[in-house]
């Protein structure tokens, strides 16, 4: 009973492994480029995941996408607090209003004071994560979308951030 | 050459016809390297097996594993005023499983070589992450050598799969040395 026990597990262990083994983790870090926002120019920043090496190397292979978040620099050089909210579209909008009525909010800060930066660490941006089914369709579709930043009233928010993603893709 | 063969045949021998029925409680240590794995380091990890082998040639063992992965650092804004290097939690693993042996499993004095083939409970949590819970893979060769007292120690090594969703794997080396005492129930 026990040889049978141990033949079945060694039997079995082989295909586990054979149909998994040729898989690995990578951590795709892309640099989106610095802008600025204010509510009579919202501006967009397009984003071609296809730029990086990594992504591209594995698009066609992805198995699971297992975690995005943001991280670097929100600076608010506006007089007033602000809690800056990123969305992400297809399509191109230059007004608030358009952005919430048409887009996909992805990340919301914590407060920023006037005249104040907010530094996400890797380990600080996932909690500010929103929508991230969205945001994985369009990582496994291509990868190119628009960035809006954005946020309540009157603000001035410069953005120098990061976009991580971690992939589980064949090798 | 011939005659190192047949010492180190008889030594395998020696050991394993010294205990029938074996119960032996352990404890080790050592590495748990991710393999393919970008967002782990290597860390460390110990554990504590309790093996049964009713054969000196085969057996079967329970275990519990605590083991911990370095923190992965990646390069963000690159290239620009703002560059920095950045870290998040490797996390922490517990592993509660089962494994058959076959070989040099009954304990006894001299050198015992065998293989080991489980499963088990992989959870896995990091600080600010939901924790993944799976059931794990693992295949490896282990050596004990025996003492006369009952005390053995042992170096182990096991390639651990986890299968995750979408039909990818999580992939570790685990490489451990520890000592057993042996119980010899005959």
């Amino acid at each position: 009973m026990k040889k049978n026990l141990l033949l079945t597990l060694a039997l079995l262990l082989p295909v586990v492994i054979a149909g998994c083994l040729a898989s690995g983790t990578l951590v795709v870090v892309f640099d989106i480029p610095k802008f600025t926002s204010l509510p009579l120019s919202v501006v967009y920043q397009p984003i071609n995941l296809t730029e990086n090496s990594d992504y591209e190397d594995h698009k066609d292979k992805l198995k699971s996408i297992d975690e995005i978040t943001l991280a670097g620099f929100i600076v608010n050089s506006g007089s007033s607090d602000a809690i800056s909210e990123i969305w992400i579209s297809d399509e191109l909008y230059t007004d608030t209003a358009s952005v919430r009525e048409n887009a996909t909010l992805v990340f919301m800060s914590r407060s920023i004071p006037a005249d104040d930066t907010l530094f996400l660490h890797w380990s600080d941006g996932r909690a500010n994560m929103r929508n991230l089914g969205v945001l994985e369709d369009q990582i496994k579709n291509g990868g190119q979308f628009n960035v809006y930043g954005i946020a309540d009233g009157s603000f001035n928010l410069e953005y120098d951030l990061s976009v991580i993603i971690s992939i589980t893709a064949g090798l | 050459m011939r005659k190192t063969v047949v010492i180190f045949v008889l030594l395998f021998m020696a050991g394993n016809a010294q205990a029938l029925t074996d119960l032996a409680f352990g404890v080790y240590g050592g590495l748990n390297a991710p393999i393919v794995q970008d967002d782990t380091k290597a860390g460390t990890g110990f554990g504590a097996r309790v093996k049964f082998a009713p054969s000196p040639m085969l057996g079967a063992a329970a275990f519990f594993e605590s083991r911990k992965y370095g923190d992965p650092e990646i390069v963000i804004l690159q290239g620009t005023p703002n560059e920095r290097t950045e870290k998040t939690d490797g996390g922490k693993v517990t592993v509660l499983g089962i494994e058959g042996l076959i070989g040099g499993t009954g304990g006894g004095i001299g050198p015992h070589f065998y293989w080991m083939i489980g499963l088990g409970k992989y959870k896995w949590t990091r600080d600010g992450y939901g924790d993944l819970s799976k059931v794990e893979y693992h295949l490896g060769p282990g050596l004990e050598i025996g003492f006369p007292s009952g005390l053995g120690i042992e170096a182990k090594a096991k390639l651990e799969v986890v299968p995750t969703d979408g039909g990818g794997s999580r992939k570790n080396l685990l490489i451990f040395v520890g000592a057993n005492y042996h119980f010899g129930l005959m």
